[in-house]
Protein backbone atom coordinates (compact mmCIF):
# COMPACT_ATOMS: atom_id res chain seq x y z
CA UNK A 1 0.00 0.00 0.00
CA UNK A 2 2.75 2.01 1.22
CA UNK A 3 4.57 1.89 -2.52
CA UNK A 4 0.86 2.88 -4.13
CA UNK A 5 0.51 6.08 -2.30
CA UNK A 6 4.26 6.38 -2.93
CA UNK A 7 4.21 5.95 -6.47
CA UNK A 8 0.34 7.93 -7.12
CA UNK A 9 2.27 11.13 -5.03
CA UNK A 10 4.36 11.26 -8.59
CA UNK A 11 0.74 11.86 -10.97
CA UNK A 12 -2.57 9.97 -11.68
CA UNK A 13 -2.07 6.42 -12.81
CA UNK A 14 -4.57 3.83 -14.04
CA UNK A 15 -4.86 0.55 -12.13
CA UNK A 16 -2.99 -1.37 -15.01
CA UNK A 17 -0.52 1.00 -15.11
CA UNK A 18 0.29 0.45 -11.26
CA UNK A 19 0.20 -3.35 -11.32
CA UNK A 20 2.13 -3.52 -13.84
CA UNK A 21 4.71 -1.85 -12.08
CA UNK A 22 4.10 -2.89 -8.64
CA UNK A 23 4.25 -6.53 -10.11
CA UNK A 24 1.45 -7.50 -8.40
CA UNK A 25 -2.20 -8.47 -10.61
CA UNK A 26 -4.80 -6.01 -11.78
CA UNK A 27 -7.72 -7.64 -9.18
CA UNK A 28 -5.35 -7.59 -5.99
CA UNK A 29 -4.07 -4.12 -7.04
CA UNK A 30 -7.65 -2.59 -7.83
CA UNK A 31 -9.14 -4.04 -4.47
CA UNK A 32 -5.92 -1.94 -2.49
CA UNK A 33 -6.27 1.11 -4.36
CA UNK A 34 -10.24 1.35 -3.65
CA UNK A 35 -9.28 0.56 0.19
CA UNK A 36 -7.14 3.53 0.27
CA UNK A 37 -10.39 5.54 -1.69
CA UNK A 38 -12.02 4.56 0.79
CA UNK A 39 -10.37 5.76 3.68
CA UNK A 40 -10.16 9.13 1.52
CA UNK A 41 -6.35 8.74 0.88
CA UNK A 42 -6.70 8.65 -2.99
CA UNK A 43 -9.25 10.26 -5.53
CA UNK A 44 -10.37 7.81 -8.73
CA UNK A 45 -11.35 9.74 -11.93
CA UNK A 46 -13.50 7.62 -14.12
CA UNK A 47 -12.42 8.49 -17.84
CA UNK A 48 -14.17 7.24 -20.88
CA UNK A 49 -11.70 4.14 -20.81
CA UNK A 50 -10.36 3.46 -17.29
CA UNK A 51 -10.18 4.50 -13.95
CA UNK A 52 -7.30 6.33 -12.82
CA UNK A 53 -6.36 6.97 -9.33
CA UNK A 54 -4.78 9.61 -8.07
CA UNK A 55 -3.25 11.10 -4.65
CA UNK A 56 -5.12 13.16 -2.50
CA UNK A 57 -1.82 14.81 -1.01
CA UNK A 58 0.68 15.10 -4.30
CA UNK A 59 3.89 15.42 -3.96
CA UNK A 60 5.19 19.00 -3.44
CA UNK A 61 8.90 20.04 -2.72
CA UNK A 62 9.31 21.08 0.79
CA UNK A 63 10.97 23.83 2.94
CA UNK A 64 10.67 22.84 6.24
CA UNK A 65 11.78 26.74 7.11
CA UNK A 66 11.20 29.66 5.49
CA UNK A 67 13.98 31.57 5.23
CA UNK A 68 14.33 35.39 4.09
CA UNK A 69 17.55 35.93 3.53
CA UNK A 70 19.10 38.55 0.95
CA UNK A 71 20.97 36.05 -0.78
CA UNK A 72 20.66 36.11 -4.56
CA UNK A 73 19.47 39.14 -4.43
CA UNK A 74 22.23 40.93 -6.58
CA UNK A 75 23.60 38.76 -9.63
CA UNK A 76 26.15 39.39 -12.41
CA UNK A 77 26.06 38.05 -16.18
CA UNK A 78 29.58 36.67 -16.53
CA UNK A 79 31.52 36.04 -19.81
CA UNK A 80 31.55 31.79 -19.46
CA UNK A 81 31.12 29.27 -21.87
CA UNK A 82 27.32 28.25 -21.74
CA UNK A 83 27.41 24.14 -21.05
CA UNK A 84 26.67 21.63 -23.98
CA UNK A 85 23.85 19.15 -23.48
CA UNK A 86 26.40 16.47 -23.07
CA UNK A 87 27.79 18.58 -19.81
CA UNK A 88 24.23 18.93 -18.56
CA UNK A 89 23.12 15.86 -16.13
CA UNK A 90 19.08 16.00 -15.96
CA UNK A 91 17.26 15.99 -12.63
CA UNK A 92 14.11 17.22 -13.68
CA UNK B 1 35.16 7.74 11.39
CA UNK B 2 37.95 10.09 9.84
CA UNK B 3 37.10 12.35 7.27
CA UNK B 4 39.73 12.08 4.64
CA UNK B 5 37.68 14.74 2.16
CA UNK B 6 39.94 17.35 0.98
CA UNK B 7 38.99 20.75 1.26
CA UNK B 8 38.75 22.75 -2.31
CA UNK B 9 36.27 25.85 -3.07
CA UNK B 10 35.90 28.16 0.33
CA UNK B 11 32.92 30.33 0.91
CA UNK B 12 32.71 32.65 3.34
CA UNK B 13 29.09 32.76 5.30
CA UNK B 14 26.76 35.17 4.74
CA UNK B 15 26.58 38.18 7.13
CA UNK B 16 23.22 40.17 7.33
CA UNK B 17 21.53 42.28 10.78
CA UNK B 18 19.41 40.64 12.57
CA UNK B 19 20.48 37.05 11.00
CA UNK B 20 22.40 34.77 12.18
CA UNK B 21 25.03 34.34 9.21
CA UNK B 22 24.48 31.75 6.97
CA UNK B 23 26.67 29.52 4.45
CA UNK B 24 26.09 30.84 0.92
CA UNK B 25 27.76 29.19 -2.28
CA UNK B 26 28.47 30.93 -5.50
CA UNK B 27 26.14 28.91 -8.71
CA UNK B 28 26.07 29.54 -12.40
CA UNK B 29 22.42 29.63 -14.31
CA UNK B 30 22.18 29.10 -17.93
CA UNK B 31 19.33 28.76 -20.25
CA UNK B 32 19.47 29.50 -23.78
CA UNK B 33 17.32 32.18 -24.08
CA UNK B 34 19.24 34.13 -20.97
CA UNK B 35 21.93 36.62 -22.45
CA UNK B 36 24.91 34.83 -21.04
CA UNK B 37 25.72 32.87 -18.14
CA UNK B 38 23.97 34.40 -14.36
CA UNK B 39 26.46 34.41 -11.39
CA UNK B 40 24.61 34.58 -8.20
CA UNK B 41 24.79 33.43 -4.30
CA UNK B 42 22.23 31.07 -2.92
CA UNK B 43 21.75 30.21 0.47
CA UNK B 44 22.34 26.43 1.19
CA UNK B 45 19.69 25.02 2.82
CA UNK B 46 19.57 21.51 3.52
CA UNK B 47 15.71 21.86 4.64
CA UNK B 48 14.62 22.43 1.10
CA UNK B 49 13.90 19.01 -0.98
CA UNK B 50 14.07 20.76 -4.10
CA UNK B 51 17.17 21.90 -6.28
CA UNK B 52 16.60 25.80 -6.46
CA UNK B 53 14.62 28.68 -5.34
CA UNK B 54 14.87 32.02 -7.80
CA UNK B 55 14.93 35.55 -5.75
CA UNK B 56 12.68 38.06 -6.77
CA UNK B 57 15.33 40.11 -8.59
CA UNK B 58 16.71 36.93 -10.65
CA UNK B 59 13.19 35.61 -11.19
CA UNK B 60 12.13 38.81 -12.71
CA UNK B 61 14.84 38.98 -14.60
CA UNK B 62 14.76 35.26 -16.38
CA UNK B 63 11.03 36.17 -16.75
CA UNK B 64 11.81 38.77 -19.20
CA UNK B 65 13.08 36.06 -21.17
CA UNK B 66 11.92 33.02 -20.66
CA UNK B 67 8.48 31.89 -20.39
CA UNK B 68 7.56 30.10 -17.18
CA UNK B 69 7.89 25.98 -17.89
CA UNK B 70 4.79 25.09 -15.14
CA UNK B 71 3.28 25.95 -12.39
CA UNK B 72 3.70 24.22 -8.98
CA UNK B 73 3.14 24.80 -5.57
CA UNK B 74 6.10 24.36 -2.92
CA UNK B 75 5.53 23.46 0.49
CA UNK B 76 6.90 25.89 2.45
CA UNK B 77 6.48 25.10 6.53
CA UNK B 78 3.20 23.49 5.53
CA UNK B 79 1.38 26.23 3.80
CA UNK B 80 1.29 25.94 -0.43
CA UNK B 81 3.44 28.49 -2.08
CA UNK B 82 1.88 29.18 -5.39
CA UNK B 83 5.52 29.44 -7.71
CA UNK B 84 6.24 29.24 -11.50
CA UNK B 85 8.80 26.88 -12.70
CA UNK B 86 11.47 27.57 -14.71
CA UNK B 87 13.73 24.85 -15.90
CA UNK B 88 17.59 26.06 -15.86
CA UNK B 89 20.54 24.65 -16.18
CA UNK B 90 22.70 25.31 -12.75
CA UNK B 91 26.56 24.57 -12.44
CA UNK B 92 27.28 23.88 -8.91
CA UNK B 93 30.97 22.88 -7.58
CA UNK B 94 32.41 22.87 -11.70
CA UNK B 95 29.09 20.79 -12.66
CA UNK B 96 25.97 21.17 -14.82
CA UNK B 97 23.02 19.96 -13.93
CA UNK B 98 18.97 20.64 -15.91
CA UNK B 99 16.80 21.10 -12.49
CA UNK B 100 13.58 23.22 -11.93
CA UNK B 101 13.79 26.37 -10.35
CA UNK B 102 10.96 27.96 -8.43
CA UNK B 103 9.76 31.46 -8.46
CA UNK B 104 7.10 32.33 -5.63
CA UNK B 105 4.68 34.28 -7.20
CA UNK B 106 4.32 36.43 -4.18
CA UNK B 107 7.08 37.49 -1.63
CA UNK B 108 10.69 37.16 -1.72
CA UNK B 109 13.08 33.98 0.04
CA UNK B 110 15.90 35.44 -1.55
CA UNK B 111 17.89 32.26 -3.78
CA UNK B 112 17.97 28.92 -2.28
CA UNK B 113 19.84 26.01 -2.71
CA UNK B 114 17.63 22.96 -2.24
CA UNK B 115 18.97 19.19 -1.54
CA UNK B 116 18.59 17.91 -4.96
CA UNK B 117 21.59 19.80 -6.06
CA UNK B 118 23.52 19.64 -2.69
CA UNK B 119 23.31 15.87 -2.53
CA UNK B 120 25.14 15.75 -5.32
CA UNK B 121 28.39 17.24 -4.38
CA UNK B 122 30.99 17.34 -1.15
CA UNK B 123 30.01 20.06 0.96
CA UNK B 124 32.03 20.68 5.01
CA UNK B 125 30.94 23.55 6.72
CA UNK B 126 33.02 24.91 9.39
CA UNK B 127 30.54 27.30 11.35
CA UNK B 128 32.94 28.30 13.57
CA UNK B 129 34.92 30.16 10.95
CA UNK B 130 31.75 30.64 9.19
CA UNK B 131 33.18 29.21 6.28
CA UNK B 132 31.49 26.26 3.73
CA UNK B 133 34.00 24.62 1.80
CA UNK B 134 33.40 22.45 -1.50
CA UNK B 135 35.24 18.95 -1.28
CA UNK B 136 36.86 16.88 -3.58
CA UNK B 137 35.19 14.06 -4.89
CA UNK B 138 37.33 11.17 -3.25
CA UNK B 139 38.90 8.75 -5.78
CA UNK B 140 37.19 6.05 -4.85
CA UNK B 141 33.57 7.43 -5.29
CA UNK B 142 32.45 7.49 -8.86
CA UNK B 143 30.26 10.64 -9.92
CA UNK B 144 26.40 10.11 -8.83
Amino acid sequence: MEMIVRSLAERPKSVKELSEELGVGWKTCYRYLKSLQRIGVLVEIKTRGESLFMSRRPYRPKLLTVPRVRAGETFEIVDAKPPSDDEVEVLT
Amino acid sequence: MKCTLELADEYEYLKEDYVEPYPVVSIRLHRRELKGVIAVNALVDTGFDGALILSRSLGDYISRYVEPDGFEELDAAWIGLPCDVYVVNVQIDGRWFRVKSYLPRAGDLGTIVGRILLNKVYICLRGPERKLYFAKTPPSKSRR
